[in-house]
């Protein structure tokens, strides 16, 4: 439903306007009940479909129009399109009601026709309901896994919710949760996502260049926005074989709303009885989270909103034989202020200001001997824009933000017989500041473009004990780093409903996540950038062809793109975890490009839906200190990657899903050859990442059933049904390798096997809501 | 509820029905290397010096006794130099000696009588070389018209202090014992530690953790627990690292060079770091033209009596 005043004061207008030629609409799109701004909602003009726009980031659009009066089609993912007549040129703010339940599989093809209209290629817009009917291991609907069915972007591993873009390290994808960064978006070794299904509003990826305001990272993007309340209030949850879930959403008087909701794994809980007799009871596992947010008005121009997210994974181990007591919590806390103003017809203003920290423990003891494990990052930050409408149509976004950031590195602390050890490891401190701006505006007709820069520094800062120079006091400057990011996109609308795009930046990222892992694990670090290590930086250039029918039921693009990367991280060929070293000792820095060509096809429209996502890349590195400094190829240079999704709506009642996946193996580093030493086996590795697992693919199938699809009933519920792996593929998880020497028989033995997990998961779960 | 409980049941092992599938090697991307395990140690402990040369092997399924006697080196020239003198080693096999020592020797490297393995070993006959702590000792080797070259330190000892045999932790009760020691580690110089033991006059045997050095407790006074070192692919059972009480047990203690400490720490992380998420790691070596290790090592044993 679009704003009635809109309409009003048009119509106004109108009485006193005659029919002009040509002119030019401007203004916003937002969510009716929040106000809050909706990215890449499509207007476009109803009668001739000649010309459309999309919203960009701050939800402002601007449309060129040959005649008045026009109709204009305003839609949105899981949105209610509109129509809206224009009489005369000038600024024109509307409003999309979300209104989609889950079962009303309804995907609107003008909600696709901004990625041809858009100036910025690789952005790529989620919707959660679509995500909803996609099977999902164990049942558990996952955001960051279905973001690794689009093109450009790989999974971490089997059943993981890790990702890599664009042959980027996973550090390099920054993840933000309402404008707070995620520091550890995994659950349970990654293989849940941090984010409940039921909390999601827009998810919107970038893989290309990023706008201004969202830098700091070198490959992508990802902004999860959580969903505010609705007018009335409305519980809605889940319950699955892995974990339940609930959320509780309504207004508090008019001007305020909140959403509160839960989650949590049961496995091993259930799993209690068979343990509790055995020396191992007390030993568990289970994570939980929380999120909650409250919108309020404070007055018609200026919308508040808190948003809130408490996630902890915790594995206990009891071993009552041994007297072996671990105890291992880690996870993420997570808050955030936003305050949006409208401060006129052409300016608005947004203020940020966030926390997230992410804690990694472990403790452990055994008769007299006592461990403690400590690692975390910290991140405090504010941000200031302001965005401007300009009468020519652009939109200009200016701002100013400033982190502050904790780095905890592993700090052992241990106590024998009551004698204690203390670290010697310090805490580090950084900070960093930007200044930025984003210019976007069509240029011709067909012309348009979008220009951003960051300015941005990095500084490693106090407290700290600096190697010989004594005592730093906190915030006293250690070490700086200046640099700037440039971005450029243009887009050439070939027809209505074909353009061609190219676009190129520099970036730099200052936070480093260091893992010796093939993947990413809880224990991972993050380090800041300092005397020894150089910000990453990246040379992005892309071009790429977008298309749709003229229905838009079909939409289709072609991504290239060519990337640069220098100061990357990896560990030393003899890398030792050794908690007393410095983590700056232990890595060495290099350089790296990637490579590749995505390609995408569509389905919008009709009972089927769904794409195929093709990509072919490659990933390489090198280090002078790792292979002589020749090149090798990451443990994600995977070149062939596909992807196709289906949803088919057999009836109002049934749905169902299914997902083919099909990848080149993940690479490692072979044993090139054994040797005794003390009349043991030992392996001699060959070239790094020489090696390639064998190709993964996959089927996952899900049906949902709702069994009163039409009812006006406050209570609902639907079931999930889904098969993960159906056809019980063995994708290698890892490598074991086993070296034996028998004394007796003065035979040795060198194995390895492959070690397969997932063979063929049935799921159920059951979901409901009461409004 | 009882449904409930059995449809969690029934997922639980589904989820642990992972399967495992043998691999096979390739084969193509084998290079063979020269292996020097050899070492110079000084100390009341100390066994006089001695050199294995090997090949290394393919990554096979199996690796017979014929494989590993083909891969032995039996005519390499070994010489040790001491900055002075340079005293050349004799290469002695077990085939020719006579039986009685091949006998004593076979106990020693726990080889059966019927095993066809011939080790051989370069050793210096005539006991001319004295090693001393605080001494470099350069190794050098030719064979098939290569030469390897390596170079060892022999540190000063840092002995273990007041032996204390400890009640097992958990509920295994009094017949197993746990031994702790003390070391005061000295302020301000790099010290790396080695330790094997032996079990009723066998073999001394490297547990999975055999090295440590003092980035923890440099310079302190500490108690440390020193477990008993198990065969490889021995099970974590609850007795893993634990004494029998009425055991003799002798404490290999051994100080290390920063270049010797550096091949076993990263060869015991190697080993250790297996598994799903593991990257890999490469043993460090200090063998010019091969791999492998040329150690110095300070060394007492300590001989005790479970109690």
């Amino acid at each position: 439903m679009l704003k009635t005043f809109s309409l009003i004061v048009l119509i106004c207008l109108s009485l006193c306007a005659s029919a002009q030629e040509t002119g030019r609409v401007y203004g916003s799109v937002t969510d009716l009940s929040s106000s809050e701004p909706l990215v890449g909602a499509s207007i476009s003009l109803l009668d001739s479909a000649l010309t459309g726009a999309s919203t960009d980031l701050d939800g402002y659009y601007t449309l060129e129009i040959s005649r008045f009066p026009a109709s204009l089609l305003v839609s949105y993912i899981g949105y209610q399109s509109d129509t809206v007549s224009v009489m005369v040129p000038g600024r024109m703010d509307l409003a999309l009601s979300a209104g989609i339940r889950i079962s009303d599989i309804v995907i609107d093809a003008a909600t696709f026709g901004g990625r041809v209209e858009d100036a910025r290629m690789g952005a790529i817009t989620l919707d959660p309901k679509d995500i909803r009917l996609m099977p999902a291991l164990f049942g558990e609907v996952d955001v960051l896994k279905s973001l690794q069915l689009l093109p450009g972007v790989q999974s971490a591993g089997e059943g993981s919710s890790g990702y890599y873009v664009r042959g980027g390290a996973p550090d390099q994808n920054l993840v933000l949760l309402d404008g707070a960064t995620v520091y550890n978006p995994g659950h349970l070794l990654g293989f849940f996502s941090v984010f409940n299904p039921d909390i999601l509003g827009n998810v919107t990826l970038y893989k290309g260049s990023v706008p201004a305001h969202y830098g700091g990272r070198l490959s992508s993007t990802l902004l999860v926005e959580t969903s505010s309340s609705e007018n009335d209030w409305e519980v809605n949850g889940g319950i699955g074989l892995v974990s339940s879930r609930v959320q509780v959403s309504g207004p508090l008087g008019r001007k305020t709303g909140v959403t509160l909701s839960g989650r949590r794994t049961y496995l091993l809980d259930l799993a209690q009885p068979l343990i509790k007799n055995t020396d191992f009871a007390g030993t568990n596992y289970f994570f939980h989270d929380y999120s909650l947010r409250i919108d309020h008005e404070l007055t018609e121009r200026d919308h508040l909103y808190f948003s809130s997210y408490l996630g902890r994974d915790r594995f206990s181990f009891n071993n009552v034989d041994n007297g072996i007591q671990f105890d291992l919590p880690y996870g993420n806390t997570i808050g955030s202020i936003h305050w949006d103003r409208q401060i006129s017809d052409r300016w608005k203003s947004s203020l940020l200001v966030s926390y997230s920290d992410y804690r990694f423990e472990v403790s452990g003891a055994q008769e007299g001997f006592e461990f403690l494990l400590e690692s975390g990052v910290r991140d405090l930050s504010a941000a200031y824009r302001l965005l401007h409408l300009s009468p020519g149509g652009g939109t200009l976004g200016i701002g100013a933000e400033y982190h502050h950031f904790r780095l905890q590195p592993n700090i052992l602390s241990a106590e024998i017989e009551g004698e204690a050890f203390t670290p010697k490891l310090a805490t580090k401190y950084g900070q960093q500041m930007a200044i930025t701006s984003q210019y976007d505006r069509d240029l011709t007709e067909r012309w348009r473009m979008g220009a951003g820069l960051r300015l941005q520094s990095y500084q490693n800062v106090g407290p700290v004990e600096a190697d010989g120079s004594g005592l730093r006091r906190p915030l006293e400057v250690i070490k700086s780093y200046y640099y700037a990011d440039p971005t450029l996109s243009l887009r050439y609308q070939v027809d209505e409903h074909t353009s061609l795009k190219a676009e190129t930046s520099i970036t730099h990222q200052s936070l480093h996540l260091v893992s010796q892992s093939t993947s990413t694990i809880p224990s991972d670090l993050w380090v800041g950038s300092s005397e020894r290590i150089r910000p990453q930086r990246a040379e992005q250039i892309s071009v790429g062809y977008f298309g749709e029918s003229q229905t838009a039921a079909y939409e289709w693009s072609v991504e290239l793109y060519y990337k640069r990367l220098h100061h990357q991280l990896d560990y030393r060929d003899d890398f030792v975890d050794n908690f007393a070293e410095d983590i700056e000792n232990q890595f060495v820095a290099g350089q790296g490009r990637a490579h590749g060509a995505e390609f995408y096809f569509r389905k919008n429209k009709g009972q089927f839906t769904g794409w195929l996502s093709y990509t072919y890349s490659r990933a390489l590195r090198s280090f002078d200190e790792i292979e002589d400094g020749r090149e090798f190829p990451t443990v994600y240079d995977r070149p062939h990657d596909l992807s196709i999704v289906g949803i088919y709506e057999l009836s109002d009642r049934w749905s169902v899903s299914g997902t083919f996946i099909y990848t080149s193996g993940r690479r490692y580093t072979p044993i090139q050859s054994v040797y005794f030493i003390e009349q043991n086996l030992v392996s001699r590795y060959g070239p790094r990442n020489s090696a390639r697992l064998p190709d993964y693919h996959r089927l996952d199938i899900a049906a949902t059933y709702t069994r009163h699809p039409s009812s006006t009933k406050r209570w609902q519920s639907s079931w999930t049904f889904g098969v993960y792996n159906v056809y019980v593929r063995k994708n290698t998880f890892f490598t074991f390798t086993d070296l034996d020497v028998d004394a007796d028989s003065g035979i040795a033995s060198a194995s390895a096997q492959n070690f397969a997990l997932f063979p063929f998961v049935p799921s159920v779960t059951w979901n409901f809501t009461w409004n | 509820m009882e449904l409930m409980k059995y449809c969690i049941y029934s997922f639980l092992i589904l989820l642990l029905l992972g399967c495992a599938t043998p691999v096979e090697p390739d084969q193509e991307i084998f290079i063979e290397e020269i292996v020097v395990e050899g070492y110079i140690e000084a100390g009341p402990g100390a066994n006089p010096p001695f050199v294995l040369l090997s090949r290394s092997t393919a990554f096979l399924d199996s690796i017979s006794a014929e494989n590993i006697n083909e891969a032995i080196i039996r005519d390499a020239r070994v010489r040790i130099d001491d900055g002075t003198d340079s005293y050349e080693l004799t290469p002695i096999c077990l085939s020719t000696l006579d039986s009685a020592i091949a006998t004593l020797i076979r106990d020693q490297l726990r080889l059966p009588a019927t095993s066809a393995l011939d080790p051989c070993v370069y050793l210096d006959v005539s006991n001319s070389i004295i090693a001393e702590s605080g001494s470099s000792y350069r190794l050098l080797i030719e064979v098939d018209d290569l030469v390897l070259t390596a170079e060892t330190k022999i540190p000063d000892f840092i002995p273990l202090e007041d032996f204390e045999w400890s009640d097992a932790p958990g509920t295994l009760g009094a017949g197993f014992r746990q031994l702790k020691t003390r070391i005061s580690d000295p302020v301000d110089t790099l010290n790396y530690y080695r330790y094997l033991t032996s079990i009723n006059d066998g073999p001394f045997l490297a547990g999975l953790a055999s090295v440590t050095d003092d980035a923890l407790f440099d310079g302190q006074s500490f108690d440390v627990t020193l477990q008993k070192s198990e065969p490889p692919g021995e099970p974590f059972d609850d007795e893993y690292g634990l004494y029998e009480v009425g055991d003799t047990v002798g404490i290999r203690w051994m100080t290390l060079d920063e270049q010797h400490f550096d091949f076993w720490n990263t060869l015991e992380f190697s080993r250790a770091n297996q598994g799903p998420f593991a990257g890999y790691t490469r043993v460090r070596s200090n063998i010019s033209g091969g791999i492998g290790i040329w150690g110095g090592a300070h060394v007492d044993i300590y001989n005790l009596i479970v109690e």
